[in-house]
């Protein structure tokens, strides 16, 4: 992973302060999107399997009969690609983007959510990252947690969580560095 | 065949309402976050821009729609 250059930096994005310089942003690891898929699948393959039989069944003719379960049918088709929908969206609402100051955590719903959680890097006293499990480690996700003083923040789902951990670990010493060249001037004027 | 083309007509417009409500209610809230990460990104997530979630959008509409349309051509009565 590298810096973004000056074009990238000045992005704007929701919550941006004008001081701080863009670096990358990520969404949580696919594989929370594998259980909604395979529950998408499974539904369509039950509904297909019940339009099959209607079809080859000839206790089905009845006219109203094969109406209401023509209309019974398409309404649970819809239903699970409409859930699907929306939870693929919502993944995508989720995003944490990481600026050379600090870590936004910004997470939308379509309608009833939107949060935006900004931590400072400088502020950090420890990074942790946690990968427990086969899954974890094949997949190469897991969880950061960000522990300043009095707050601890728990990003799950991380994906390429080593490449993440190692730069922003180097964000935060950058973010010291400055945090303290801008404060040298304070501290020699309070110094008689 | 009247009572065909009703009930498609009316699957086809509650797909295409509902499909559109929840791209604008989606496209509100992606324009804030949408961000190009570099060509240094080895992640899908640069493929997730707002023209690309629009094509998506409207493939999964007319995916919808010919599902609906093909299972009532099969199994109205």
């Amino acid at each position: 992973m590298m810096m973004q250059n000056d074009s990238s930096a000045n992005l704007p994005f929701q919550g941006k302060d004008r001081e701080e310089s863009y670096q990358f942003y990520y969404h949580q690891h696919w594989i929370r999107l594998l259980w909604p898929v395979f529950r998408l699948i499974i539904w369509n393959t039950l509904l297909i399997s019940v339009a099959i039989t209607m079809l080859s069944l000839p206790s089905f003719d009845d006219v109203l009969t094969r109406r209401t379960i023509l209309i019974l049918l398409t309404t649970f088709a819809l239903l699970s690609h409409f859930e699907f929908l929306v939870r693929f969206y919502n993944y995508l609402l989720n995003v944490i983007v990481v600026t050379d100051k600090r870590v936004h955590r910004i997470k939308k719903t379509l309608l009833t959510l939107d949060d935006h959680e900004s931590t400072d890097l400088w502020v950090l006293q420890d990074i942790d990252k946690h990968q427990h499990g086969i899954i974890q480690n094949i997949f190469g996700y897991g969880s950061l947690i960000l522990q300043a003083q009095d707050t601890e923040v728990r990003i799950h789902f991380t994906p390429r969580i080593s490449e993440k951990y190692e730069f922003i670990t180097r964000l935060r010493e950058q973010a010291r560095a400055h945090f303290s060249r801008a404060e040298e001037p304070f501290r020699k004027a309070k110094t008689p | 065949m009247s009572s065909l083309l009703i009930a498609i007509g009316s699957w086809v417009l509650l797909i295409v309402v509902l499909e559109w409500i929840m791209w604008v209610l989606f496209r509100r809230k992606f324009a804030q976050i949408s961000l190009p990460n570099g060509a240094h990104d080895r992640t899908m997530f640069h493929l997730f821009t707002i023209g690309r979630m629009r094509i998506f959008a409207l493939f999964h509409t007319l995916l919808l729609i010919a599902a609906v349309v093909l299972s009532h051509l099969l199994l109205w009565p």
